[in-house]
């Protein structure tokens, strides 16, 4: 099969929460913590989503996969171009009103088959078995009273994929494909350490063979040693099942060893993508520049003055006018608060929100991070 | 040479357990120098924070400081009283904690807070020249509007401007010694450099030392003039910054260095430290790091290494560095 493009496209997604207030619980407000992201997910490749706490990075995880329905946008899983432009031509003939009936029929057929932004039912069981996720704290995200043999048999069981009789040898096979042992089948989660029991999250999310893996912030909670073996893991997984990855975390160093490409998130919104080695040597947004200058490197022989970010995030519940970043941008100007920066090209596969990045890009002499030799 | 602010000789923490005797400590021995930023490196449950706290005879049962020497300018602070020992906590010796919203009250405004440290350990009245000095220390650690949040509860705070607030009142005492236990780990990285840059301009302002503890190379590479990494329990390697990024001599040390992914080069694989940290209830014998290191040899299980003396600031404790057997 033919697989050249995306794994994963995303739309426009939003995601809001509503805040109640009042003596009858209306709503008053909403959290807007996905503002319109749109993305592409390249197949077998990592995607780094990074961004401060609070940017919505983790909701969109999560919404991509359905755990939170999103509030607006499309998010289409495996669509060949045909079928995208098929349904780009019948959604702009819906919203131009010319639509005919069968048009809007075929339409809700393509959506049903691609968009997991409106599946349900069988075909949404389906799509849900090639995506998995693999959450941050391994040890709140197993069931303390299932043994592991239960826990890396319950997709199989829930999916019926395979016999009881299969089922041990599948299991067991899965445990030594990552360095544990048929011993382990009968312990409960507490008996491990927290290395071993994110490998077990993640071979229950890989026993299924899945396409897609979002990694969320899998290895924070970890120590170096232990988070240096699941990184190398994750890697040699992706090659072996050609897995793609949407790998959130806040920390820099890691992206630069995982991911093909990055995109930085700012409170809601996409500010910056471009493949990895790019947006290292050349990032344009000062979010994505400050961020980067923020990472502390382990060598005291690269110690330099850092641009300190001031202030915290703002609230999404009520986002700064035009562009998000200009209350904490150095940079910022009067054409920064009036009107909002779209994302543009910068370069090759490089996009890039901000209105001034021309001119950041000029006074750039130096790359955020010093680099040995320099 | 001038002594050092704190010496820490020999020191045995154990927690008697229902599991049998952790021994969390086991002859953990360093200084920290006046005037400088020391970091204690580690990973989860190597003993860090018990060191920091058996220093500050924090350590509550089933733990007991069982035997060392905690000299702070020449005293034993194992042998004071509680009483005596009242008035160096706090008011010589500060400490921050990783949580601040687990070490503020809720329940309290953050400049009645602040105030309090200075009610009890600087005498100072009630009053309006109080609530000045407050504003004032909150502003020391830049804090927006300080007049404001001296109204707020803790909870209307960032992660970030609580630990602020949480260093403000450490430092407001003027102590000699600021130690602070993993920080920055709940906070994101842009928040951690403002926190590492205002620990490193009070260390400046006050004159005061500082000691951070951290699982994080990177933070100890940016901010501290010396650092000891600690394994299972025991120090492992000592030395300034440079000697010891540059030219890492432990085993575990090396290990961990190589196990870091970089964020100013590309790799393509990570090295690992095979194995994991070992339970302390039956710590491995001999070595400690033994079972997990590439090197060892039949005599690192059967005796403990000793202290080398590399240069006049590195020290290793490892079999391979003594006398004799040095050429390997």
């Amino acid at each position: 099969m033919n697989h050249h493009f995306p794994l994963l496209r995303l739309r426009n997604v939003k995601k809001y929460f509503p805040i109640k207030g009042g003596v009858f619980g209306k709503t008053i407000n909403f959290v807007k913590s996905v503002d319109g992201v749109s993305l592409d997910i390249d197949r077998g490749r990592t995607l780094a989503l990074v961004g401060e706490s609070g940017c919505g990075k983790t909701t969109l995880g999560r919404t991509i996969l359905r755990l939170t329905n999103p509030t607006a946008g499309d998010i289409y899983f495996d669509a060949p171009p045909q079928a995208m432009e098929e349904m780009d031509r019948l959604n702009q003939g819906v919203r131009d009103g010319y639509a005919r009936e069968e048009d809007v029929k075929r339409l809700r057929e393509l959506d049903d088959r691609y968009n997991l932004s409106s599946v349900t039912g069988k075909e949404q069981m389906r799509l849900r078995r090639r995506m998995q996720i693999v959450f941050q704290d391994p040890l709140s995200s197993l069931d303390p009273r299932m043994t592991i043999k239960q826990i890396l048999s319950e997709p199989f069981r829930i999916h019926q994929r395979a016999s009881r009789e299969e089922l041990e040898t599948t299991v067991i096979g899965l445990l030594e494909s990552v360095g544990l042992k048929q011993e382990h089948l009968y312990r409960y989660p507490h008996e491990f350490s927290g290395g071993q029991l994110q490998r077990i999250c993640i071979l229950r999310a890989i026993a299924l063979n899945p396409d897609f893996l979002v990694l969320d912030e899998p290895t924070s909670a970890l120590d170096v040693s232990v988070q240096a073996q699941i990184l190398n893991l994750l890697k040699d997984l992706q090659k072996e099942h050609e897995l793609t990855y949407l790998f959130i975390t806040h920390d820099l160093s890691v992206v630069r060893f995982i991911s093909t490409k990055a995109a930085v998130m700012y409170l809601g919104k996409i500010v910056e993508t471009a493949p990895t080695e790019e947006l290292f040597n050349n990032a344009l947004h000062p979010c994505a520049r400050l961020l980067l200058d923020a990472v502390p490197v382990a060598d005291p022989g690269l110690r330099r003055e850092k641009q300190l970010m001031e202030g915290d995030v703002p609230t999404p519940v009520d986002p700064p006018s035009g562009c998000r970043f200009r209350t904490r941008c150095r940079f910022a100007e009067d054409i920064c608060s009036t009107s909002e920066p779209l994302l543009e090209e910068a370069g090759t596969d490089h996009l890039v929100a901000c209105h001034l990045y021309g001119r950041i890009r000029e006074s750039a002499h130096q790359t955020p991070l010093p680099r040995p030799g320099l | 040479m001038t002594a050092p602010l704190l010496e820490v000789k020999h020191l045995k923490t154990y927690f008697y357990t229902y599991e049998g005797t952790v021994r969390a400590l086991e002859d953990v021995s360093f200084h920290i120098n006046r005037g400088e930023i020391f970091g204690l490196v580690g990973e989860t449950g190597c003993g860090k924070s018990v060191t920091a706290r058996s220093a500050m005879r924090l350590i509550e049962a089933p733990g007991k400081i069982v035997g060392g020497e905690i000299l702070f300018k020449g005293r034993d602070l194992l042998s004071l009283s509680e009483d005596e020992l009242q008035k160096i906590r706090g008011n010589q010796i500060s400490m921050v904690f990783q949580d601040p919203m687990a070490s503020l009250n809720p329940l309290m405004k953050i400049g009645n807070q602040v105030a309090e440290v200075l009610k009890i350990h600087k005498k100072v009245e009630s009053g309006e020249k109080l609530r000045k000095r407050v504003v004032e220390i909150l502003r020391m650690v830049r804090l927006p509007s300080p007049e404001r949040i001296v109204e707020n509860y803790p909870f209307e705070l960032s992660g970030g401007m609580r630990q602020r607030v949480m260093i403000a009142m450490m430092v407001s005492t003027n102590p000699e010694l600021l130690i602070a236990d993993e920080p920055t780990t709940a906070l994101d990285v842009s928040i951690q450099a403002q926190i590492l840059s205002i620990i490193k301009s009070m260390k400046e302002k006050m004159d005061v030392s500082v000691w951070i503890i951290t699982h994080d190379l990177g933070v100890i590479a940016e901010t501290c003039d010396r650092l000891c990494v600690m394994y299972a329990g025991a120090v492992v390697e000592c030395g300034n910054v440079h000697e010891l990024f540059q030219n890492p001599l432990h085993p575990y040390t090396q290990g961990l260095l190589k196990a870091i992914p970089k964020a100013h080069e590309k790799a393509e694989r990570l090295d690992t430290i095979p194995g994991s940290v070992p339970n302390l209830i039956s710590p491995p014998s001999g070595c400690r790091f033994h079972p997990r290191c590439a090197r060892a040899g039949r005599e690192c299980s059967e005796r403990g290494a000793e202290k080398v003396k590399i240069t006049d600031t590195h020290f290793v404790s490892c079999r391979r560095y003594t006398e004799g057997n040095r050429e390997q």
